[in-house]
C-alpha cells in the first residue's frame, strides 16, 4: 500500500492549478496575437536552445563543479541575510482562505507548500539545464542536478522562515549573525590560503579556493549538488544523485520533527507578499526598506515648467523615497560582477575595472530601464488620473521621462567614476561619453514607454511556467534592441555624413549630437501622442 | 455648465452609450443612476476626458472637452469609484501636487488645504503616506484634492464607497454646499436613498440609453402607470425591468426622453 503524503484534496488542488497553467497558456492561443506570440516564443527559445547546443564542443564538468556550489552558497546567505523576525512560509492567498481553516493537519499544509514549491522548480530546472548543457557531460544530470540543487535552495529558505517565525527575536538574530560571521571567516581563512599558493594551470582561484579545508567544510552540502550536474557517468549521476536527495529528505525530515505552528506568521508573510505583488502589478517594484523613514525625505516641488514640474515632482519624491533598495541592488550587481572577475584571477587593475563595468553598463542599459518605472508604467492605475489633470500631453510626457533619465545617469555616472578612476577611459571618450549619456537614457526610457503604451502589460509576476508572460517580454526586448539599433544607426549615419563632408572629428560628433536631440524630440512627441491615444478603459493591462 | 450632446461610445461591436444627451446647469446635482453595465461609468469617463467619445459634444464650462481639454479639465473634478493615490506621497502632498498642477497659488492652496483636512479629519493624517491609509481615508484624500481648485463641475463615481458615517455625512453637507455656491455636480451611484437625498436631477441609464432624465419631482409624472407615493426604487425597477422586457420600447422611451434633456 502506498503511503498517504498528502490528503488526496491537496493532490486534487495540485493537479487543478497545473490544470488552470495549461488552460491559460491554450486560451493565450486562441487569438491571432496569442498565437503569433507563442510561434515567435517558440522560434526565440529554439535559436536560444540551439545557441546552445552549438556552443557544446566539449563538456566542462568542472567549471560546474567549481561554481554551482559558490552560487547554492552565496544563494543561501542571502535567504539568511534577508530573513527578518517573525518571518513565516508564504502561501498563496487563497490557500490562507481555503486550507488554513480546512480539515488539513499542520504537516500536511507544509507538505503541501514543500510538494508546490518542488512542482514550479521543473520547468525552471529544465530552463537552468539548458543553460548548464555546454558544460556537463549528460543533460539528465544537469537537469536532476539543478532540480536538487534548487529544491535544497527552497527547503533552506522554508527552513530559516520557520525558524524566523518561531523563535524569540533576539534569538534568532544571534544565530543568524553568528551562521553569517562563520561563514565570511572561513571564506576569508580559505582566500588567505588560496592567494598564498601559486596560480595552479588548469582550474583557477575558485577550485583552489574550493579545495582547502575551510572551503570544504561550507561547501560540503553544495559540493553534492555541483557534482551530481557534473556527473560524467550514469553510476556517478545515481551515487550523487541519490545523496542529494537524501540530503533533502533529510531537510524535510528535519522540519517535520521540529513542528513548529508557523500559521500565524504565514498568515501575515502571505498578506505582505500579497501586497508586495500588487504593488508590482501596478507598476511599482516594491523596493522600499522598512526601517528608513521616508517621509524625512521631502517633497521635491520643482517649477511649473508649463506643467511638467508638478508631474516631475511626484515622480522625483516617489523615486527618492524608493532609492534605498534601488541603491542596495546596484551595490549588489557590483559586488557579484566584480567578485569572480577578481577570483578567476585577473590582476591588472584595468581590466578588472573593465571586466566590471561592461556587463554593468550592459545591465544598465538594456535592463534597469525596465526595474525604474517612475514613468508611464509606474501610473498603470493611474492613467485616468493622469488623463483629468489639465495639463497637455506632451508636458504630461515630459514630467513622466525626467525622472527615470535623472535617475540613471545618476548610477551610470558613478559606474563612469570607476572605469574613469582605473583610466579605463581617455578624457576625450569620457568628454563624449558623458555629452550623449542624457540623450541615450532619453532614448531609451521614450522608446520603453512608448512600447508600453502602443502594448500596455504589467509587469509581470509570473513563475518559469507563464510561458506568454515569458515570451512576451523576449518579443518587445528584441523589439526594443532593433528600434534601438535603427535610432542608434541613423545618428550615427548623421555624423559619420557630417564628419566626410567637413573632414572633422569634431564636427562629426557635433552632428551625431544633434541628430540624436532631434530624434529625442520626435521620441517625446510620439510618447505623447500615444498617451493620447491610451484608452485606460479597453488599454489598461488586466 | 455640464453639455453632453448626442455622445456615443462604441467598444469594438459593443455600443456602451448612444445618443445620450442631457445637461447640467450650475446648481444642479444630477444624480446618475443604472443597473451594472448601463453606461454610467463611461459616460463620466468620457466628459472627464478619460477615455475619447465615438460621437457627440461633450462640453463642460463652455470648453469641448475633446477640442479644448486642458482648459475644460480645469474647470471640473473627478473622484472615481477607487482612487488610486501616489503610494509613496503623504496626504498633504498629493493636495500640494494637485495645487501645483491645477495652479492653485501657493497661499489660497495652504488655506483651503488646512480646512479640507480639518473638515475631513484628516488632520491626524496629514504626514500619513497613501499606501497606509484605509480605504475609507484614501477616499477622503481624493475628495479633498477634488475640491482644492474649487471646480465649477465635480463628478463623483460611487462616492460613499469605504466613508464612515461622519465622513458621508460632511460629503453630503460638501455636495449641497458646493451646488448652492454654484457649482453643478454629477452623481454616479447605485444607492438610490443617496441619490433621493441629495440630487435635484435625476438620469435612468440602461443599455447604454436614457430612460428617463429630468428633475426629480418630474420623476413619477414621467411614468404615469406607478402610484404617485411610488418610491425612487419602484421607479427605478418598473422603468430598468421594462425596458429588459421590451427593447424596442426601449429605445424610443429613452430617445424621447433624451431630447428633452435637463431643462
Amino acid at each position: 500500500m502506498i503511503p498517504r503524503i498528502l490528503p488526496p484534496a491537496l493532490w486534487a488542488l495540485h493537479w487543478l492549478t497545473f490544470r488552470a497553467r495549461v488552460r491559460k497558456i491554450c486560451r493565450g492561443c486562441r487569438t491571432v496575437r496569442g498565437a503569433l506570440g507563442l510561434l515567435a516564443g517558440i522560434a526565440i527559445f529554439g535559436g536560444w536552445m540551439t545557441m546552445f547546443f552549438v556552443q557544446r564542443h566539449h563538456a566542462q564538468p568542472q567549471f560546474v563543479r567549481d561554481y554551482v556550489p559558490f552560487g547554492l552558497l552565496m544563494m543561501c546567505v542571502l535567504s539568511l541575510v534577508f530573513s527578518k523576525s517573525g518571518q513565516g512560509i508564504a502561501f498563496q492567498p487563497a490557500e490562507v482562505e481555503f486550507l488554513f481553516p480546512g480539515p488539513f493537519r499542520r504537516r500536511d499544509l507544509l507538505l503541501h507548500r514543500i510538494v508546490g514549491n518542488s512542482l514550479m522548480l521543473v520547468p525552471t530546472s529544465l530552463m537552468f539545464s539548458l543553460f548548464f548543457y555546454p558544460h556537463v557531460t549528460y543533460w539528465l544530470a544537469g537537469f536532476a542536478g539543478t532540480f536538487l540543487a534548487l529544491q535544497f535552495q527552497t527547503m533552506f529558505q522554508v527552513t530559516v522562515s520557520l525558524l524566523a517565525g518561531a523563535v524569540r527575536e533576539r534569538l534568532f538574530s544571534f544565530t543568524r549573525l553568528a551562521m553569517a560571521v562563520l561563514i565570511v571567516v572561513g571564506l576569508a581563512v580559505s582566500l588567505s590560503i588560496t592567494l598564498d599558493a601559486p596560480l595552479p594551470d588548469s582550474g583557477g582561484r575558485i577550485s583552489q579556493l574550493r579545495d582547502t579545508w575551510p572551503g570544504r567544510v561550507i561547501l560540503f552540502p553544495f559540493d553534492i549538488f555541483g557534482k551530481t550536474m557534473a556527473a560524467t557517468s550514469p553510476v556517478e549521476l545515481a551515487v550523487w544523485g541519490l545523496l542529494g536527495t537524501a540530503i533533502n529528505v533529510l531537510l524535510v525530515g528535519m522540519l517535520f520533527l521540529l513542528d513548529l505552528d508557523f500559521r500565524e506568521a504565514s498568515l501575515k508573510t502571505s498578506q505582505r507578499m500579497q501586497q508586495r505583488l500588487q504593488s508590482i502589478r501596478s507598476g511599482r517594484l516594491h523596493w522600499t526598506g522598512g526601517s528608513i523613514n521616508i517621509r524625512r525625505l521631502r517633497y521635491i516641488s520643482l517649477p511649473w515648467l508649463r506643467g511638467a514640474g508638478p508631474v516631475a515632482s511626484y515622480q522625483m519624491t516617489t523615486a527618492l523615497r524608493s532609492a534605498k533598495g534601488m541603491i542596495g541592488m546596484m551595490l549588489f550587481i557590483l559586488v557579484t560582477a566584480g567578485l569572480p572577475m577578481f577570483l578567476v584571477g585577473r590582476s591588472n587593475a584595468g581590466n578588472v575595472a573593465a571586466s566590471v563595468a561592461a556587463p554593468a553598463l550592459m545591465f544598465v542599459l538594456f535592463f534597469f530601464p525596465q526595474f525604474v518605472q517612475f514613468d508611464y508604467r509606474g501610473d498603470v492605475d493611474r492613467m485616468g488620473l493622469l488623463k483629468t489633470l489639465p495639463l497637455r500631453p506632451i508636458a504630461i510626457t515630459c514630467g513622466q521621462l525626467v525622472t527615470p533619465v535623472v535617475f540613471l545617469l545618476v548610477v551610470e555616472l558613478l559606474l563612469i567614476s570607476v572605469m574613469a578612476v582605473s583610466g579605463v577611459l581617455s578624457t576625450t571618450v569620457l568628454l563624449n561619453v558623458l555629452a550623449f549619456l542624457p540623450l541615450v537614457n532619453l532614448m531609451l526610457f521614450a522608446i520603453e514607454n512608448l512600447m508600453w503604451l502602443l502594448y500596455p502589460c504589467r509587469t509581470a509576476v509570473a513563475g518559469a511556467a507563464d510561458i506568454q508572460a515569458m515570451v512576451r517580454q523576449m518579443l518587445l526586448m528584441l523589439l526594443k534592441m532593433i528600434v534601438l539599433s535603427l535610432v542608434f544607426g541613423a545618428a550615427i549615419a548623421v555624423g559619420a555624413v557630417a564628419w566626410l563632408i567637413a573632414d572633422s572629428v569634431a564636427i562629426g560628433v557635433v552632428a551625431a549630437w544633434f541628430a540624436c536631440a532631434g530624434i529625442c524630440v520626435g521620441l517625446i512627441r510620439l510618447v505623447a501622442q500615444a498617451f493620447n491615444r491610451f484608452d485606460p478603459a479597453t488599454d489598461t493591462p488586466a | 455648465m455640464i453639455v453632453v450632446e448626442n455622445y456615443h461610445k462604441v467598444y469594438d461591436k459593443t455600443i456602451a452609450v448612444s445618443g445620450l444627451s442631457f445637461t447640467v446647469e450650475a446648481g444642479q446635482v444630477l444624480g446618475l443612476v443604472g443597473p451594472n453595465g448601463a453606461g454610467k461609468t463611461t459616460t463620466i469617463r468620457a466628459i472627464t476626458g478619460i477615455i475619447p467619445p465615438t460621437r457627440g459634444q461633450l462640453s463642460v464650462a463652455g470648453h469641448d472637452v475633446v477640442a479644448d481639454p486642458v482648459q475644460a479639465k480645469r474647470r471640473f473634478a473627478y473622484i472615481p469609484d477607487e482612487p488610486k493615490l501616489f503610494e509613496l506621497l503623504t496626504v498633504t502632498e498629493h493636495l500640494k501636487f494637485t495645487a501645483q498642477a491645477y495652479e492653485v497659488p501657493a497661499d489660497v492652496a495652504a488655506e483651503r488645504t488646512e480646512d479640507l483636512l480639518k473638515r475631513f479629519d484628516l488632520i491626524e493624517k496629514r504626514d500619513a503616506l497613501a499606501q497606509e491609509l484605509s480605504r475609507g481615508m484614501r477616499q477622503k484624500v481624493a475628495i479633498c484634492c477634488a475640491y482644492l481648485h474649487a471646480p465649477d463641475a465635480i463628478f463623483f463615481d460611487e462616492p460613499l464607497t469605504g466613508l464612515d458615517p461622519r465622513a458621508i455625512r460632511t460629503l453630503k453637507d460638501s455636495i449641497r454646499e458646493r451646488a448652492e455656491n454654484g457649482a453643478a455636480v454629477v452623481i454616479s451611484s447605485h444607492l438610490l436613498s443617496l441619490v433621493e437625498d441629495l440630487c435635484t436631477h435625476l438620469l435612468i441609464l440602461n443599455r447604454g440609453q436614457s430612460l428617463f432624465c429630468g428633475p426629480l419631482h418630474e420623476l413619477r409624472s414621467a411614468f404615469s402607470e406607478l402610484s404617485a407615493d411610488a418610491s425612487l426604487e419602484d421607479v427605478f425597477f418598473y422603468a430598468t425591468d421594462n425596458a429588459h422586457a421590451d427593447s424596442s420600447d426601449t429605445t424610443s422611451l429613452g430617445a424621447a426622453v433624451t431630447d428633452e434633456g435637463v431643462p
